[in-house]
């Protein structure tokens, strides 16, 4: 596919014939109507699904992708038209579902909406106290009928025909066979007595049928149980209320649950809009109340000090690399190599960095042993725990910069180091002159953008040791290497369970504060400044 | 005469300088970056299916952890791979298209908005995204219902939220790129009769080439070793990609086969090493030099 | 505009690209009703007679039922990998005796639960899926599982298991692997396992002296392996209600009892008889290569012992003034409540899991501790034999969400302890307070 696009050489002399100019115009045209075309279908089936917030984002992006093309003083748009309804739909409209949510108390308990919650409980089922309750047996006819032998609790056997009411025919009477030991009829005439394998086999249909007829209608429920079901909770649409068809109690929904008015609240809830409650839930935590600017300085000098080193080292490979005499074969192989630390799953190389650091037994601090005569404790203490967090997330990194530097570096001309040469300056002067300042150009915002994904990568925090050495004294949970994003999803985030919502909230205060600290940085370097 | 030669050694000394350098450098490099690697090899060749940390050599080396893992019926671990390459190579292929269309537009285009959606753009990607994968779960199961085959479970789907990404921050690094490139080149085709598109295929393109390959490799290496996204979308066996596939391995400290894991992650690192390696002429190439003239 | 017509064109390319990646196999997104494989089925397919009387109320989306044997019923069941074996061994067993094909699907620890948290309310969910229990009063409040009806087979399985399924009355999990820690013993180094506190503590005495470095390995922050020994000492997490359930506001981490158990590990670390400092890395191998007497752990590491040729042996762990109650780890089979062949899922467990044949044939595929009594009669495996008995008071790990509160303020103290950072009751009284903070703030 390369092959085809790029293409060395001058500028040819293009075609530009009018004709040639109308055919890519028509062609335009063609390809925006089929687009249009596929759009107004898609955006059909979404409105009569009603799958709204789809419905709103494809329709922007149709009404976009349109007047992009049409009008013309919009055509750097054209450019930026496939990325830009990719990064709509899949992250503008993710980070709406955010703030969304932090105003709902979505969570593992308030999972479903409203209504999935009312068929929910609506399907449930009791048996009322004098409500009949049978064992049964299935027949089966060659085209697919089902006929049921019922036997009740007290022994009686009954026959039902779905939609029919029950009948009590004696053995010889109709199609009725002989019974036998357990009362059940060995034969009917028309239908084959099913094998409780064959039974299980079609239980699916059988659970949809009725038998019997209103108000009494008995269904199966499972291999060994029918009996006469009653619906347990009616929704009552206009009072929006719930009643309890066995007790009489009536629920109203509250805050997600439907309660009833002594308190006791009804599984599944839903999810409502709670407005501010969540924000001022976080406001008033506990955790507020613990050391939370020690937390917020580690976080950014973790994420400060990872970019720096790593994009140190990974700089200083890529230039001397690139003025290497060394045989290109020979470079070429070491860079493949070196990029391993970035190609091996994140998971396993973090886990043997821990038994690399382990304190008494690990690689490490039997070197240290020999050549210092002491042991770092790179868990249980504070220091050197941040030390090795910061050691293993260079080693992490430094493959991708040295990949976006050596990438940067052949964008300045060659040139430019043969005139300062001529001048006289020096290997060390012509890199910080003239290499730095160009390649912070591009690169710049890249270090911007590794600040912030390093400022809430807790993935790495969390494999090394879960946020420890543990801080004593706290008000709630913290450990010297929690870093902010840990720090508070832990109060939303249990073992099984979650708040979405919280988490909601939790982010858009952390976005807040790592926005703030992005566009500081990118008014301090400046790299506003375009060549 | 001797000026003369004390400029020839000097010339051969710094050569020798810079070998010697060169060389001081790359096994320092090497040795910091394969360090814990070496012991995910030697875990590979363990039979004993052990990770230690402590010792290099294992007591007995076999081959059976990659008999195992490519021999297991219920973990296809070469499609795995084959699955991981291919959503990959083509994500990488697309994003770049797509991302140097965008760096174009914002490198050589002044509109108004440009700079605020530059901004945007870096800003929204730094948003936490936890709670995006329940949002692109639901995206993707709803586009799967009425275009089935870019739904929940294929790799066309998973390609298509991959390329989500595509504008991300590495458009600035394309952007500064192309800002590199003089626009007296452009002009000077447009003034000869080339459309903008024309501008964008025959002079640009092969001008950017070092830095498509990066993003490309980039992008690969990030989808290749996606598991977050890939596991949540892709549920059935056979069309797992490498890293949800070796998931399985490890059932979180408990359980874990570390040999098979091991082994896996030395065979999935090889593709993108080779691939590293036979791009490199395209990212170094020097071509690019000296274009600025004429 | 030649060239953006190119353009379009590669775009076009790239889609007929994507769609041919799209023909991977099994690509659909209904996983219950899809059955590549057509199933003999006993009645030829005549064609469908109009059937009288068809419930004019079935359900919406269910198979027409008009059609006989046309629509190949699956159930799809989710598991962890742990069990991928016991199931693959007992499933062509129901596929033969009931005609009816099982999917199974394999997915990571956790992955069970939260992606039915999303699946299951759109559908895309399974019909069974193995959860773990303590999951289980989450998955009840989001209303993702269905009560199972197990009638006189709930008698047949171990009693704590089943209450720990329990939610308001109601089963919701059948058990499929029932564990708890236990006290293993390397019986090189010691002839027997002591059986009190006061016992132990006289045997590491001795094998201290003998030259063994630990002698009993607790890793460091394992309030897992730790809370037998706070239960024998009279200490407990949550209390119980009248009706057996676990009552949130009874806390039990700075009751007497685990205060006493707090001191007490205080007291073993300062005598060196606990070390600090071991990882679930490498606790496993130092008692593998049998550098400590005693490991408290669970099955998880009998892989790695025996692979090793440890000499071990399991034994309760010792009683101080009351027998230990280790957590019973449960893990069970549920039915998803967005299934639609709740009936079918239901028959599975009580008329298929519930043999004594198939539980036998599960363990034999994987050797684990599984929870039906009969089947467990019929075991001479001394492992599981072992870990049975150190589990004789065990009590299932609560479902309530404040458990979720529970670990990491444990965790924690437990740390500080070891470490020697905290005053024994001060790290657990400031637990207690932390998780009271917590429990309060997530209402």
């Amino acid at each position: 596919m390369k092959s085809k696009i790029s293409k060395v050489g001058g500028p040819k002399r293009p075609s530009t014939s009018p004709l040639g100019f109308l055919a890519g115009y028509t062609l335009k045209l063609i390809g925006l109507a089929i687009l249009d075309a596929i759009a107004l279908w898609f955006l059909s089936q979404l409105y009569k699904d009603q799958v709204w917030f789809m419905f709103i984002v494809i329709g922007v992006i149709t009404i976009g992708i349109n007047l992009v093309f049409l009008v013309e003083k919009l055509y750097p748009f054209q450019w930026l038209a496939p990325g830009l309804a990719l990064m709509i739909l899949l992250v503008v409209y993710p980070v709406f579902f955010t703030i969304y949510t932090a105003f709902t108390n979505y969570s593992t308990s308030n999972l479903l909406t409203k209504s999935q919650v009312i068929t929910a409980l609506q399907s449930e089922q009791y048996i009322s106290a004098d409500g009949p309750a049978f064992s049964w047996t299935a027949f089966r006819s060659p085209e697919g009928a089902f006929a049921i032998w019922f036997i009740s609790s007290d022994g009686k056997g009954y026959l039902g025909m779905p939609g029919q009411l029950l009948e009590q025919p004696l053995p010889g009477q109709g199609n009725l066979g002989a019974l036998d030991e357990n009362g059940v009829p060995l034969s009917l005439t028309g239908y084959t007595r099913l094998t409780k394998a064959q039974t299980v086999k079609h239980l699916t249909e059988l659970t949809a049928l009725q038998f019997g007829t209103k108000p009494g209608i008995i269904t199966i429920a499972s291999i060994s149980k029918a009996a006469q079901y009653q619906q347990k909770y009616t929704y009552l649409p206009e009072q929006d209320q719930l009643l309890d068809n066995e007790t009489g109690i009536v629920f109203t929904p509250v805050n997600g649950n439907f309660t009833s008015p002594d308190g006791t609240s009804l599984n599944p809830g839903f999810q409502v809009g709670v407005g501010l409650k969540n924000f001022i839930k976080l406001s008033n935590t506990a955790a507020l109340r613990g050391p939370v600017l020690l937390v917020f300085s580690w976080t950014i000098g973790f994420a400060l000090f990872s970019v720096l080193f790593s994009f140190a080292l990974g700089l200083f490979l890529s230039v001397t690399f690139q003025n290497s005499l060394l045989p290109s074969v020979l470079i070429k192989a070491i860079r493949s190599v070196l990029l391993l630390p970035y190609a091996i799953p994140f998971f396993l190389s973090v886990l043997i960095w821990r038994g690399l650091f382990n304190q008494t037994i690990g690689v490490i601090n039997r070197i240290f042993e020999a050549l210092f005569h002491f042991s770092p404790l790179w868990f249980n203490d504070p220091g050197w725990a941040k030390a090795a967090i910061i050691i293993i997330n260079v080693w992490l990194m430094f493959p991708y910069m040295m990949l976006i530097t050596t990438g940067s570096l052949q964008s300045i001309p060659a040139d430019l180091y043969e005139a300062a040469e001529v001048d006289g300056a020096s290997s060390w002067q012509r890199f910080w002159k003239i290499t730095l300042p160009l390649l912070l150009v591009s690169v710049g915002p890249l270090l911007v953008f590794s600040f912030a994904g390093t400022f809430n990568n807790f993935g790495l925090i969390f494999l090394y040791n879960r946020g420890g050495p543990p801080v004593p004294n706290t008000p709630t949970p913290i450990g010297h290497t929690d870093i902010l994003i840990s720090y508070v999803y832990n109060l939303a985030f249990g073992t099984s369970n979650a708040d979405y919502g919280y988490a909601s909230t939790i982010t858009i205060v952390i976005f807040i504060i790592v926005a703030i600290m992005t566009i500081a940085q990118f008014k301090y370097t400046k790299v506003w400044e375009e060549v | 005469m001797l000026e003369i030669k004390s400029k020839l050694t000097s010339i051969s000394f710094q050569r020798t300088v810079n070998i010697i350098w060169s060389l001081l450098v790359a096994v320092l490099a090497l040795g910091f970056a394969l360090f814990p690697i070496l012991f995910v090899v030697a875990a590979a060749f363990n039979p004993t299916g052990a990770l230690s940390t402590t010792t290099l050599i294992p007591n007995q080396i076999s081959l059976k952890n990659f008999s195992d893992l490519l021999s297991d019926p219920a973990h296809p671990f070469l499609l795995w791979m084959w699955n991981s390459l291919k959503v990959s190579v083509i994500t990488a292929i697309l994003a770049v298209m797509i991302s140097s269309f965008g760096a174009y537009a914002f490198s050589r285009f002044r509109f108004p908005g440009r700079q605020g959606l530059l901004y945007s753009l870096l800003l929204i990607q730094v948003f936490p995204n936890l709670l995006a994968m329940i949002a692109l779960y639901i995206i993707v199961y709803q586009i799967g219902r009425y275009f089935p085959p870019l739904g929940l479970n294929t790799h066309a789907g998973l390609i298509f939220i991959y390329l989500g990404g595509a504008l991300g921050g590495t458009i600035w690094l394309m952007k500064g790129f192309f800002d590199t490139i003089p626009r007296e080149l452009d002009e000077a085709a447009v003034i000869d009769g080339a459309s903008r598109g024309q501008v964008f295929f025959y002079i640009i393109f092969p001008l950017i080439r070092p830095i498509l390959m990066v993003i490309g490799i980039l992008s690969l290496i990030g989808t290749y070793g996606d598991f977050i996204l890939a596991r949540i979308l892709i549920t059935r066996t056979d069309n797992f990609t490498i890293a949800v596939g070796m998931s399985l391995f490890s059932n979180l400290q408990y359980n874990v086969e570390w040999g098979k894991f091991s082994a896996g992650a030395i065979l999935g690192a090889f593709p993108i090493v080779i691939l590293f390696y036979a791009t490199q002429k395209w990212i170094v190439s020097g071509l690019t030099r000296g274009a600025v003239k004429g | 505009m030649k060239k953006f017509s190119i353009l379009l064109s590669l775009i076009a390319l790239s889609g007929l690209l994507l769609a041919a990646c799209a023909g991977t196999p099994a690509a659909a997104t209904e996983l219950p009703t899809t059955a590549p494989a057509a199933l003999p089925t006993e009645a030829p397919t005549a064609e469908p007679t109009a059937l009288p009387t068809e419930a004019p109320t079935a359900e919406p989306t269910a198979t027409p039922t008009e059609m006989p044997a046309a629509e190949p019923v699956t159930l799809t069941l989710w598991t962890v990998s742990n069990y991928t074996a016991g199931f693959k061994a007992i499933i062509p067993g129901f596929e033969q005796e009931y005609g009816v094909k099982v999917i199974l699907e394999e997915k990571n620890f956790g992955d069970t639960v939260t992606q039915l948290q999303s699946a299951g309310p759109i559908g895309q969910g399974p019909d069974l899926d193995v959860v773990q229990g303590d999951a289980t009063g989450t998955l009840v409040a989001g209303g993702l599982l269905s009560p199972i009806d197990l009638g006189d087979k709930a008698a047949d399985y171990i009693p704590g298991a089943i209450r720990g399924a329990t939610v308001n009355g109601k089963l919701y999990g059948v058990p499929v692997e029932v564990s708890n820690v236990a006290l293993f013993w390397n019986t090189d180094i010691l002839q027997k396992a002591p059986t009190t506190w006061d016992e132990f503590e006289q045997t590491c005495k001795d094998v201290i002296a003998a030259g063994t470095q630990y002698c009993l390995l607790l890793q460091e922050g394992d309030a897992f392996g730790f809370f037998p020994v706070e239960t024998s000492f009279g200490g407990y997490a949550f209390g119980f209600n009248p009706d057996g359930t676990y009552n949130p506001n009874d806390l039990g981490v700075d009751s007497y009892g685990s205060l006493q158990a707090a001191k007490w590990l205080d007291k073993m670390v300062k005598a060196g008889y606990i070390i600090a400092g071991t990882t679930w890395e490498t606790a496993p191998t130092l008692f593998a290569d049998g550098k400590a007497a005693m490991y408290i752990t669970g099955s998880w590491n009998l892989p790695s012992f025996k692979a090793a040729g440890t000499p071990y042996a399991i034994a309760p762990i010792p009683s101080g003034v009351q027998p230990a109650a280790p957590f019973m780890g449960v893990w069970g089979i549920s039915i998803n409540a967005f299934s639609k062949n709740q009936a079918l899922a239901q028959a599975f467990l009580t008329e298929y899991w519930s043999t004594e044949a198939v539980q036998l044939e599960f363990f034999d595929a994987l050797h684990i501790p599984i929870g039906y009594l009969p089947a467990l009669a019929k075991i001479t495996d001394p492992d599981i034999l072992g870990m049975s008995a150190a589990g004789t008071y065990a009590n299932p790990t609560p479902t309530i969400s404040a458990m979720s509160q529970y670990w990491s303020p444990v965790i924690n103290a437990v740390t500080f302890i070891m470490d020697q950072k905290m005053d024994p009751e001060q790290a657990f009284k400031e637990a207690a307070s932390q998780i009271r903070t917590l429990i309060a703030e997530s209402k």
